[in-house]
């Protein structure tokens, strides 16, 4: 296939691909020549790109996301083997081997199980000799002329191949089986399921039109069926006259689904229910596009789907007493078109219990309002590189929920086409960063190097700056590096003197405390309750935050400060304390004070004194 | 012994966009944290981390701020040659 860049035409070509997926403005092919990647002017461009490539080889690609979000489109004729190991998915290609790491456990598991599905079919027609084959063919030319004789007829783990022609016939399947439609099959019933525990692969390019207000492939309405029952359709079109889909359970891989009636794919049972769909574009002029409606907990994947949508209600729902535990998108574009203010758009809950939605690399578009929107609680986790527009009523709603974005969510403007020009907001601009550090090289500071304060001197300064919750004012973290420590200190962990370190460290061992009814200072024991506050030495002390301003307080005796038994302080301003006649620079002043702060500290002539 | 750091603003902030060249291609990325170094002698070193590409750091010598900047760089060291 011939991809159009930002750099020329190039080609991509299948039998030499493992792997690829989608990083920003970029599309990365792992071939079997080395990893080429290929750029585009946007994330919008790349994305088409990848869509179009996936749309002509979506039978034998298999999408995984990872912890990140990003989706790996696995090319499953190179694929050798998979296996998990805990979170982790290993693809053996055989010259490579790829390791995808999952969310958690579930996901890897059933991403490993999806992926093995697709492999089996891929490689179905090559295995054919594996199997005793019963051929179906409306002409009489072959074993059977319907496929419920067919099914009927053969054994446990038989194969049966359904030539083109129409089938207007109901089938229900109750053994392990393998049904491969070959192009120009059409399917006119719908088909059902009544066994327990059977392993049922329908396979190859099928129509499946029923015009009926139940079209029903393994669903409840067949008396019996078991939910357990490992089921793995793939389809060319879906024609329905009401639902897609109808208690089913399984995964379904396949192209198109056209839906008549109000739901599109439905899930409706009173067991629990596990579905995976993947590859399908669907268009639907009714409500509810993906629906649950469960009496027992179940979870619902939806892979590579393009949806648009034109209700007035919602796109994704599920409702009243389902118990759905989780929906997850995986690699979607979903647009409802509805103007309508008010509808609720992509995901409406009435669940009585509280449901986790897992969103991958998936773009929503809503021409309305923008809702997600749950009566009880919903959870977002996003994944990856996501976006949502606010829709043109300026609403992006996530009511009663609680969003967790682990990557990026883009909310933004983007018209109906996914083309028009992005307004950035990955990470609000700073200005002005960093901002002055409060040491920097040179400076002495003191430290709590395993217990011991250390005296130290500062030989580099690093300053980092992001901005995680994209705010205005971002985070900046400054630390420090000293020729006798290799790691850098955070600044929080310095002081500029001994004693505020030793205050940090100690303060309720120097007993130093403000009591807030007498406004009396206490320091290293020596407290006159009666005269007030003493204060024998404050050689060292650090006082910054020490509240003077009550000292005007003149009626209250309590609020003296003492030396030695002279009063220092009393209603008087410290403004016209001086320094001893003996100290007339700053050397002097500092051999006696000893403790100051460099830059809060005014030397006479009005600037900081310094170290 | 200085009394100001000498830290200074970055050139790119977060959360701007720059451009780099990526396999002789410009591709443009978003600033998503800066880390400014200023070593022994003083000297102030400023380097990126892109959105995109995860814990790599790239050297402001290694940003632009438009594509016509990276133009403009290629044809002066043409120049110098």
């Amino acid at each position: 296939m011939l991809i159009a860049t930002i750099n020329g035409v190039k080609s991509a070509n299948i039998d030499e691909l493992f792997y690829y997926y989608l990083n920003r403005d970029s599309i990365v092919f792992n071939l079997s020549t080395g990893a080429e990647r290929f750029y585009f002017d946007n994330h919008q461009s790349a994305r088409k790109a990848a869509d179009q490539f996936f749309e002509i080889y979506y039978k034998q690609l298999a999408c995984i996301p990872d912890n990140t979000g990003r989706c790996y489109l696995v090319n499953v004729a190179k694929v050798i083997s998979s296996s998990v190991s805990g979170k982790i998915i290993i693809i053996d290609f055989g010259l490579i081997t790829k390791s995808i790491k999952s969310i958690s456990e579930m996901r890897s598991e059933k991403d490993n199980k999806y992926l093995s599905k697709i492999v089996f079919s891929y490689n179905f027609l090559s295995n054919i000799g594996d199997y005793d084959v019963a051929y179906v063919n409306p002409s009489g030319a072959e074993d059977y002329t319907t496929i419920s004789d067919a099914v009927e007829g053969v054994d446990e783990g038989a194969a049966v191949i359904i030539r083109a022609g129409e089938y207007d016939e109901s089938i229900s399947i109750a053994k392990d089986l393998v049904l491969y439609f070959e192009e120009g099959s059409k399917v006119l019933r719908a088909i059902g399921g009544s066994s327990t525990d059977s392993t049922i692969y329908i396979l190859g390019y099928g129509d499946f039109e029923n015009i009926s207000t139940s079209f029903s492939v393994f669903g409840n309405s067949v008396s019996g069926v078991d939910y357990n029952s490992d089921v793995y359709v793939e389809f060319n079109t879906i024609k329905s006259g009401d639902k897609g889909f109808w208690g089913f359970t399984g995964i379904a891989k396949g192209f198109k689904i056209i839906p008549f009636g109000p739901e599109s794919i439905m899930l409706d049972s009173d067991g629990t229910v596990d579905f995976d769909i993947d590859a399908v574009s669907i268009y639907t002029e009714r409500d509810n596009t993906f629906i649950q409606w469960s009496t027992a907990p179940g979870r619902c994947t939806i892979r590579n789907a393009f949806v648009k949508c034109t209700s007035t209600e919602t796109n994704i729902n599920s409702w009243d007493a389902p118990r759905m535990t989780a929906y997850s998108f995986i690699n979607i574009r979903m647009l409802n078109a509805t103007e309508a203010p008010g509808c609720r758009n992509f995901l409406n809950s009435l669940c009585e219990i509280n449901e986790n939605v897992y969103i991958y690399q998936s773009m929503f578009v809503a021409k309305g309002d923008f809702n997600f929107f749950s009566d009880k609680r919903l959870t977002l986790f996003v994944y990856g590189d996501c976006y949502c527009n606010k829709g043109a009523n300026n609403k992006f709603l996530i009511g009663n929920n609680i969003l967790h974005v682990d990557s990026e969510l883009v909310v933004e403007d983007v018209d109906l086409d996914f083309n028009s020009e992005l307004i950035n907001t990955f990470i609000m601009p700073l200005t002005n960063k960093p901002i002055k550090s409060k040491y920097t090289v040179g400076d002495t500071v003191y430290y709590n190097n395993k217990g011991a304060i250390t005296e130290l001197t500062i030989n580099r300064v690093v300053v980092e700056v992001d901005n995680p919750n994209n705010d205005s004012e971002g985070r900046q973290v400054n630390q420090y590096g000293f020729e006798e420590i290799n790691d850098l200190v955070k600044e929080s962990r310095l002081f500029t003197t001994k004693n505020s370190l030793l205050k940090n460290l100690k303060g309720n061992y120097l007993n130093v405390q403000q009591d807030d009814i007498q406004h009396r200072i206490v320091i290293n024991s020596i407290n006159s309750a009666v005269s007030g506050s003493t204060i024998r030495d404050l050689t060292g002390l650090y006082l910054i935050g020490f509240d003077f301003t009550h000292m005007d307080e003149i009626d209250n005796p309590d609020t003296e400060f003492q030396f030695d038994g002279t009063v220092m302080c009393d209603d008087t301003s410290f403004e016209d304390c001086t320094l001893p006649a003996a100290v007339d620079t700053k050397a002097e002043f500092k051999a006696l004070v000893k403790s100051y702060d460099k830059d809060t500290t005014l030397w006479t002539d009005g600037e900081p004194i310094g170290i | 012994m200085k009394y100001t750091g000498t830290l200074s603003v970055t050139t790119h902030q977060v959360g701007d966009t720059v451009y780099i060249i990526e396999n002789d291609v410009p591709v443009a990325a978003v600033v998503s944290k800066t880390k400014s170094l200023v070593d022994a002698d003083d000297n102030e070193s400023v380097q990126y981390q892109l959105t995109g590409y995860g814990a790599k750091w790239f050297y402001e010598s290694e940003l632009f701020e438009t594509k016509e900047a990276i133009k403009t760089y290629f044809e002066d060291k043409t120049d110098d040659l």
